[in-house]
């Protein structure tokens, strides 16, 4: 061994960077490193069954005592920017922050399905029998339209179209409030949860919190109007939202993703409109919402 | 749940950069706890940060946890795979010439480094960061990667030709 060391100790540069790049593919890494473990599924359990012993710390102990009204959901933004991402770009909006990245790696990017996990935070399920619509992407409790607006401390918008008419099944998670339609003419059925239109409306104070986005790298993003206020309108491709709380907790709120979104904030209240329909049909539909 | 998702992509490159920082660790737990706590830190990742690096940094600590209370043992080691070759890949010039016995003698020599000298190359080398990446996952301030490794590189040079030397005759 002697002999190679040498020869390798009087390499240049260029030559032992060269060779520390092919000693790089002969290292014997554990088998998890090549998928032989779904660490992910495994990580999902843990997180599922609770949250880690340690105290948040750090920025999160700092929000979740911020004095801020505690029924406002403190939207903030814990962000995934699921690429590896040189220059990152973070488009500014009252109450919305959107960030979106470069090119991802090799990953696959299959739409999650359906996750056979109720979101822990909703504690109570649809009956089995009478399955509404949306009853199986986290968006929370089911619960009825009066009561949804209590608890989001909203006046709900509604699409004033009578051939749209009242949605089909509305739910609440902590002060979120979301609006479920069925497929209807015009607001053709997404392919994963039957939902035509999706529309989630929460309080996120402007000040205090931000909301963020990211995007994977094939979303496109497209500053937009809507009655005047700033939005933005994102196709494309399965995105991913997480928000903090305001006890500090990132809440994964990426199941209700059933097509292109069009978000836009109105004074401290921020919506969601999700759906097949094109931008144009959209905003229209957005700036009808009475 | 989207966390999975991102999970799943960060997974390997993890799992790597655990091993290489603590090679008689137990990776795959380092990468599980590391993702945990990450999950629970998320408000503190920076928007216009990229996330491998900010997650690698987790994992690299977790690893170091490990490395530190497992102590020195003389099993800790890298291990190059049994002259398997990447099929698709050519061979470089280099490649051509560092035949099995030389890469093994280079990992010998990278094992007996100290580990921020082996961290360093690994990072740069075997999982391939770039300097920002680096500085980032191995919490290090980003004007010093490049002399950091500069440095590392000497004494891999250092240790390979003093060994060199004690074995011949």
């Amino acid at each position: 061994m002697a002999e190679q060391r040498r020869a390798i100790a009087a390499m240049d540069d260029a030559a032992l960077a060269g060779a520390l790049g092919d000693l790089a593919a002969a290292i014997a890494y554990p088998s998890a490193a090549s998928g032989a473990s779904d660490i992910a599924a495994i990580v999902r359990q843990r997180l599922v069954a609770g949250p880690p012993a340690r105290k948040p710390s750090g920025i999160l102990s700092w929000i979740g005592r911020r004095p801020v009204r505690r029924s406002v959901l403190v939207a903030i933004a814990a962000i995934l920017v699921l690429a590896a991402i040189a220059g990152a770009v973070g488009l500014g909006l009252p109450g919305i922050r959107i960030v979106f990245g470069g090119p991802t790696q090799s990953a696959p990017t299959a739409t999650p399905s359906p996750s056979p996990t109720p979101t822990p935070s909703a504690g109570s399920t649809a009956p089995a029998a009478s399955n509404p619509v949306g009853s199986t992407m986290g968006l929370g409790t089911a619960v009825s339209l009066d009561d949804a607006a209590r608890i989001g401390g909203l006046d709900l918008v509604l699409p004033p179209d009578p051939a749209i008419g009242p949605p089909d099944a509305v739910y609440t998670l902590a002060d979120r409030v979301a609006l479920v339609w069925s497929e209807r003419p015009g607001l053709p059925a997404d392919p994963d949860y039957g939902v035509g239109l999706l529309l989630s409306e929460f309080r996120g104070h402007v000040d205090e919190g931000y909301y963020q986005k990211t995007l994977d790298s094939s979303a496109q993003v497209k500053p937009v109007t809507v009655n005047g206020h700033a939005g933005y309108w994102i196709s494309g491709t399965p995105h991913f939202f997480y928000y903090v709380d305001p006890s500090g907790k990132a809440v994964d709120d990426s199941h209700r993703i059933v097509g292109d979104t069009l978000i836009w904030a109105d004074g401290d209240v921020t919506y969601r409109l999700e759906s097949q329909l094109p931008m144009e049909a959209a905003i229209r539909l957005a700036e009808s919402l009475r | 749940m989207a966390y999975e998702e991102l999970v799943r992509r960060y997974q390997d490159v993890a799992v790597r950069t655990a091993h290489l920082i603590s090679p008689d660790g137990d990776a795959e737990d380092a990468v599980q706890d590391a993702f945990v706590k990450a999950y629970a830190a998320l408000a503190r990742f920076r928007p216009d940060a990229p996330f491998r690096p900010w997650i690698l940094r987790i994992v690299a600590n977790e690893a170091r946890n490990r490395r530190r209370s497992a102590g020195r043992r003389t099993g800790l080691a890298l291990r190059a795979a049994e002259d398997r070759r990447p099929g698709d890949a050519a061979p470089s010039p280099e490649s051509a010439v560092l035949a099995g016995e030389s890469r093994a003698a280079l990992l010998a020599a990278i094992n007996e480094l100290r580990d921020e000298d082996r961290e360093i190359i690994g990072a740069r080398y075997f999982l391939e960061l770039n300097e920002a990446e680096t500085a980032e996952a191995l919490g290090l301030p980003r004007g010093t990667v490049k002399s950091r490794l500069s440095r590392a590189l000497g004494r891999l040079r250092e240790q390979l030709a003093a060994d060199g030397e004690a074995s011949r005759g």
